[in-house]
Parts: structure tokens; C-alpha cells; sequence
């Protein structure tokens, strides 16, 4: 008998891998070897109970932790995709400034002095670029401008903010197509719409303003504001009056006002305080919430994907221990899901109404001062300059009484010495007039001095 | 499973619902497939997590694909090598163990083996003891039925050395499965190497 197979070579021979004559020579031997059939039956056995071995069922919690895993995942992808997004807005964000500063230097390199004739003509591109810049930088970015302006400058000052001052419509259509390309943000079905502002809905700017007015019609004017909100389609937030009108011998009313308009009228309601009374100060902001949104509202849909897929997987536990580890998860997840809610509902609402803070002060009637003498009616100057001259004259006279009143006792003393030296004066007259021919002082002492 | 139609975020919950379902369908078999490369459970169904988390992120390549069974089979076994071979050590430690205990492998040349049984019992505890190169090589040859030309591509090694290492791997199986039957100590060392394997006198 020829060397036994080992191994090696049953394990060739059973799999048919050996080389053709290595496969004769096993045949042969194995043919007349009973201890390598039997060695080889036995390697045979082994293969068949390893292919047979039954499968086993997985763990319960294998399927939940495959679950959450994905759900993890997913918050990184769509972590991923936002810092893409950010990138991508960030180069549309620069592109657009680039095309702005271009347009601006082109303007006033070759537009003439109109671009740099004054810091007003200057401002909107200013606001625009620190719109554009500040997009992506903070999820926040806050674009505020405040002015303030006395009262002989108010209306002038309230106009120029008019002009620097791009409300929606005016922002910049660069962004728009990356923001359309976050394409994630919720979209506010409640929010009104005009035509052109569709993009801009995806937007998400909160505007609020803060100004304070003087008048001395404070009941006509606080009315014709509340009449104004309720016209634009707002409402008043808070409404506080204080004081005792000058009418009454106070020291004026005093208003508190906090309005709440849609942001399509935000404008119109600013441009109308300005024409109550004299503004005396005026500041206003406007908070880009656009990434800060998209990420809650990314959020939510995860959190909304996660407990789909949890009740899902509570429909088919059955274990005790299931139930109530998926319970838990699915309390703790609903409660996120309605903060998450509640924060979306908050932005929207900051988003759709513009806020006016309006603080309202009654002026004393003598405290007002007419813009320009100039720009009265004639018959208005008229009657203005009689006033004055009769008051003036008024106050002469009481001021000629005061003096001579406060001048008596020297007046006494020069009507005294007066009276005495008309006295005197009379004397003389009337001792003149009993000697018409009286002789010389001379004549009179001689004959006196030879008696 | 076509996932053509998960476009965009809104389909996103979509998604996960199909998703869930492909996960309903092969977890078993992938489970299955990375106990018998990890022998312990924890293992395995990391090992599983691991695979499904790789199909997630392959999801877009999965459309046009016949078999995502194959598919999610070929990733398992990929995770599950990638793993083994990080947790080399693992097998130094049980054949370490293996001798501290008193045991070695005896010669398997005698021709007693009609005396043993040769169950699953023994055998999965035979595969506990291999290394885990021949491990693998056995469970993907044997149990998961690979040819030797998809072995090769899964080892990252030419036929030639998967037909040896397997015909290595079976040898010391059975010797490994002649001294649990006749619990006595042997000279003779399981083998790793090419050609050192002794022959039957």
C-alpha cells in the first residue's frame, strides 16, 4: 500500500481541486486504503454538517439599532449637505458682492459725481453689502441701521432712510438662486405673497423698528395709528397711555405703542409715522433667520423620520422590554418634535409681522415753532406780525408802567425840586412887576450912604 | 430595490420606510453570515449595523443591481474580514488559551475516525479554535458556499493560496475534531505554514 493521503489532499480530492494526476494517484489509493476512505468520509461528514448548520435568529435589538444607526447617519448627510449648501451660498454670496462693488465703482467712475455727491447716495450700497457679506458668515446676522433726528430734521432725516433703507423687494436677486438651491426651507403658507416676491419668501428676515413721535394733537394722532394698523391688516401688540394732557394743566400724555404688521406693509406704516407729528427718532433692524430655520427645520424632519420608524417598529415588538424601550424613545422624541414645531411657528410669526415699537409724547402748544416763517401763508404772516407788534407793544407799555412805578421816589424828589424852583421863578416875576422903573442897585445905595 | 424614486428631502421619510423594509428582509441572513466569521454575537451584529449603514450610504448605487442579497452578502464578509483582520490578535489569545488549558491538537493520521461523531456541536467549537484565516477561508468555502475564484477576490490573495489554505483549514479541523473526540494530547501543532504540514506515515 502506497503512503496514506493526508489532509491537504482529501480536502483537493473532495473539492475536485487537485491536479489530474494527483486525482488518479488519490483515486487509486483510496480505492484500496479503507483507513483514508474512511478519513475522507470523515472530512466529508465535517463539510456537510458545517453547510447544514441552521441559521439563528437575530437578536430583537438588532433591528432597532441598525434603525437608529441610519437615523444618525442621516443627520450627518444632511449635516454635510448643509455645509455644502453653506459653501456654495457663501460663493453666490461674495459672487453677488463682487457684482455689486463692480457696478458701484462703475457708477461713479463713470456715471459722474452722482455716486459719491453725498453720504445718502453712497448708503444703499453700503446696506447691500453688508447685507450679502453678513449672509452666510453668522447663522444670525443681524443688518441694522439707526438713525436719529431732532425735530427741525426729522422729515429730512426720515427721508433719506426712505432711500438707504432696501426693503424686500429690494434685496439683492443674486441670493436668489442659491437660496433656491437650499430649497429645504419650509415654506409659510400663511405668509401673503405679492408677485415678484415668491424667492423671497425662502427668505427669512425679521424686521423690527423702533421710533418715538412728538404732537400736540396726541388723542387725534395715537387714534389715526390704531386706525392705520388695523387698516394695513396688523394688530396692536401693547397699548399703554400715561399722564394729564398740557390742556389739563399736566405735563403731557405719554403713549406706548407696540405694532405688530405684516411685513409687506411694514413700509407703508413706517413712511405713515413719519408723518405724525415730529419724529424725533427712528431706528430700525432687520435679522436674516434664513439658516437658523433651514437647520430647525431640517431637525424636525428627522426627528419626524425617527418616530415614524419607531412606531413603526413598536407595531411588531412584542417583547415587554421592546415596548417600553421604544416607549421612551418615542416620548422623548414627540416632546422635541413639538418645541421643534413651536420654534418654527415662533420664527414664522416674528417673520410675517413686522414689529413697531412707537413711543408717543403730547408737546406743549407754546412749545411749537413753525418750521420757516417763509413757508406760512401771507395772511398767516400777517396776522403773525400783528400779534407780535400788539404784544410787543403790550409788554412796552407794562414795562413803562413797572419802571415808572419802580421810579417814583426819584421822580418825587425831581417833582419836588421842580415845584420849589417854579416857586422861586414866580417870586421874582412878581416882585419885578411892583417896580416896573425901579432905580439902579446903585442909585439905591448912594443916596443911603450921604443920608 | 430601486430607490430611483427617493429624490430630494421631502422623500426622505419614504426612504426610510423602504429602507426599513430591505433591513426587514436580509438582517437574518446577514446576521447569520457575520456570526460565523465573528463567533460571538456582539460581533455580529456590529459587524450586521455595519453593512446595512454601508448599503445606506450606497443606496443611489443600488439601483440597476439583480441581487441586493448578493450585494449585502458581499458587503458582510468584506466588514467582516476589514474586522478580523484588526482583531488579529483575538486568535493568538484562543489558541494561547487552547494550550494553557493542556490541549494540542492530535495527529489525525489513525483510522479511528468511524468512532466519532462528527456533529454541529463539535464542529462549531472546532471553528472556535482555528485561526481566523482558516476560519474564514472554511466558512466562506463550506458554509457560505464561495467558488475559489470569488474566495481569492475576498481574501485579496490568488486561488493557489485560497486552495491551500483551505485544504490547511480542513486538515486542522480535523485534527482539531480527533482531539476534542479523544481528548488526548498530541505532538503534532496545527498548522499555518505553506508546506509544513506532516504527513501520514
Amino acid at each position: 500500500m502506497s503512503n496514506h493521503l493526508d489532509d491537504a489532499a482529501l480536502s483537493g480530492y473532495l473539492d475536485g481541486a487537485l491536479s489530474h494526476d494527483a486525482m488518479q494517484s488519490a483515486k487509486a489509493h483510496l480505492a484500496e486504503c479503507p483507513a483514508c476512505r474512511e478519513r475522507m468520509e470523515a472530512m466529508r461528514q465535517m463539510i456537510r454538517v458545517l453547510r447544514e448548520i441552521p441559521p439563528v435568529e437575530p437578536p430583537a435589538e438588532l433591528n432597532l439599532r441598525i434603525r437608529q444607526a441610519i437615523a444618525a447617519e442621516q443627520r450627518l448627510e444632511n449635516n454635510h449637505e448643509r455645509r455644502v449648501g453653506r459653501v456654495l451660498r457663501g460663493f453666490m454670496a461674495a459672487a453677488a458682492a463682487v457684482v455689486i462693488v463692480t457696478g458701484a465703482l462703475t457708477l461713479s467712475l463713470g456715471g459722474g459725481p452722482a455716486g459719491i455727491e453725498n453720504a445718502t447716495d453712497a448708503a444703499p450700497d453700503t446696506w447691500e453689502l453688508h447685507y450679502d457679506a453678513s449672509w452666510d458668515s453668522t447663522p444670525s446676522a443681524e443688518m441694522a441701521e439707526t438713525e436719529s433726528a431732532t425735530s427741525d430734521e426729522a422729515g429730512e432725516g426720515w427721508a433719506a432712510m426712505d432711500d438707504t433703507m432696501p426693503m424686500p423687494e429690494e434685496a439683492p436677486m443674486e441670493l436668489d438662486g442659491a437660496l433656491a438651491n437650499a430649497g429645504e426651507s419650509f415654506e409659510d403658507e400663511s405668509q401673503p405673497r405679492s408677485g415678484g416676491q415668491e424667492s423671497l419668501d425662502l427668505q427669512k428676515i425679521i424686521y423690527t423698528a423702533h421710533c418715538t413721535q412728538t404732537t400736540y394733537q396726541f388723542a387725534e394722532d395715537k387714534s389715526s395709528i390704531l386706525t392705520k394698523v388695523s387698516a394695513l391688516g396688523g394688530f396692536v401688540q401693547y397699548n399703554t397711555t400715561s399722564g394729564v394732557s398740557y390742556a389739563e394743566g399736566g405735563s403731557g400724555l405719554h403713549g406706548e405703542m407696540v405694532l405688530r404688521i405684516p411685513q409687506q406693509n411694514y413700509t407703508e406704516m413706517m413712511r405713515y409715522l413719519s408723518q405724525i407729528g415730529f419724529q424725533q427718532y427712528v431706528e430700525e433692524s432687520a435679522e436674516n433667520i434664513s439658516q437658523v430655520y433651514s437647520d430647525e427645520n431640517i431637525r424636525l424632519q428627522n426627528l419626524q423620520a425617527q418616530r415614524d420608524a419607531l412606531l413603526e417598529l413598536m407595531e411588531k415588538a412584542e417583547a415587554l422590554e421592546d415596548v417600553l424601550l421604544l416607549q421612551t424613545q418615542l416620548n422623548e422624541i414627540s416632546t422635541q418634535i413639538e418645541q421643534s414645531q413651536s420654534d418654527l411657528r415662533n420664527m414664522d410669526q416674528q417673520v410675517s409681522y413686522a414689529t413697531i415699537n412707537v413711543t408717543l409724547e403730547e408737546r406743549q402748544t407754546t412749545d411749537i415753532i413753525p418750521v420757516s416763517k417763509e413757508d406760512l401763508p401771507l395772511g398767516q404772516r400777517m396776522q403773525e406780525a400783528l400779534y407780535r407788534n400788539l404784544a410787543q407793544l403790550r409788554d412796552g407799555a407794562s414795562a413803562f408802567l413797572v419802571g415808572l412805578v419802580g421810579a417814583a421816589p426819584f421822580l418825587g424828589i425831581l417833582a419836588l425840586i421842580a415845584v420849589i424852583s417854579l416857586g422861586i421863578i414866580l417870586l421874582v416875576r412878581k416882585h419885578n412887576k411892583k417896580s416896573p422903573a425901579g432905580p439902579p442897585p446903585q442909585e439905591e445905595s448912594g443916596p443911603s450912604s450921604q443920608a | 430595490m430601486s430607490f430611483a424614486r427617493f429624490k430630494g428631502p421631502t422623500a426622505q421619510v419614504g426612504l426610510l420606510a423602504d429602507f426599513d423594509r430591505l433591513v426587514e428582509e436580509h438582517q437574518k441572513r446577514v446576521y447569520n453570515v457575520c456570526l460565523r466569521m465573528m463567533r460571538n454575537p456582539q460581533d455580529a451584529m456590529d459587524m450586521t449595523q455595519e453593512t446595512f449603514l454601508k448599503a445606506w450610504r450606497a443606496k443611489d448605487s443600488f439601483m440597476g443591481q439583480s441581487s441586493v442579497s448578493t450585494w449585502l452578502h458581499r458587503v458582510a464578509v468584506n466588514a467582516c474580514l476589514d474586522e478580523l483582520r484588526r482583531q488579529k490578535k483575538r486568535t493568538a489569545v484562543s489558541m494561547q488559551e487552547l494550550s494553557e488549558s493542556g490541549w494540542e491538537p492530535a495527529d489525525e493520521h489513525t483510522g479511528d475516525f468511524a468512532s466519532r461523531i462528527i456533529d454541529q456541536t463539535a464542529v462549531n467549537a472546532a471553528l472556535d479554535l482555528l485561526p481566523s484565516d482558516h476560519r474564514t477561508v472554511l466558512i466562506l468555502r463550506d458554509m457560505e458556499g464561495y467558488s475559489y475564484e470569488e474566495l481569492a477576490a475576498a481574501m485579496h490573495c490568488p486561488v493557489g493560496t485560497v486552495r491551500s489554505r483551505l485544504n490547511r483549514a480542513r486538515a486542522n479541523m480535523m485534527k482539531i475534531l480527533a482531539a476534542m473526540e479523544q481528548n488526548v494530547p498530541a505532538d503534532v501543532k496545527i498548522s499555518k505554514g505553506g508546506r509544513s504540514d506532516e504527513q501520514p506515515s
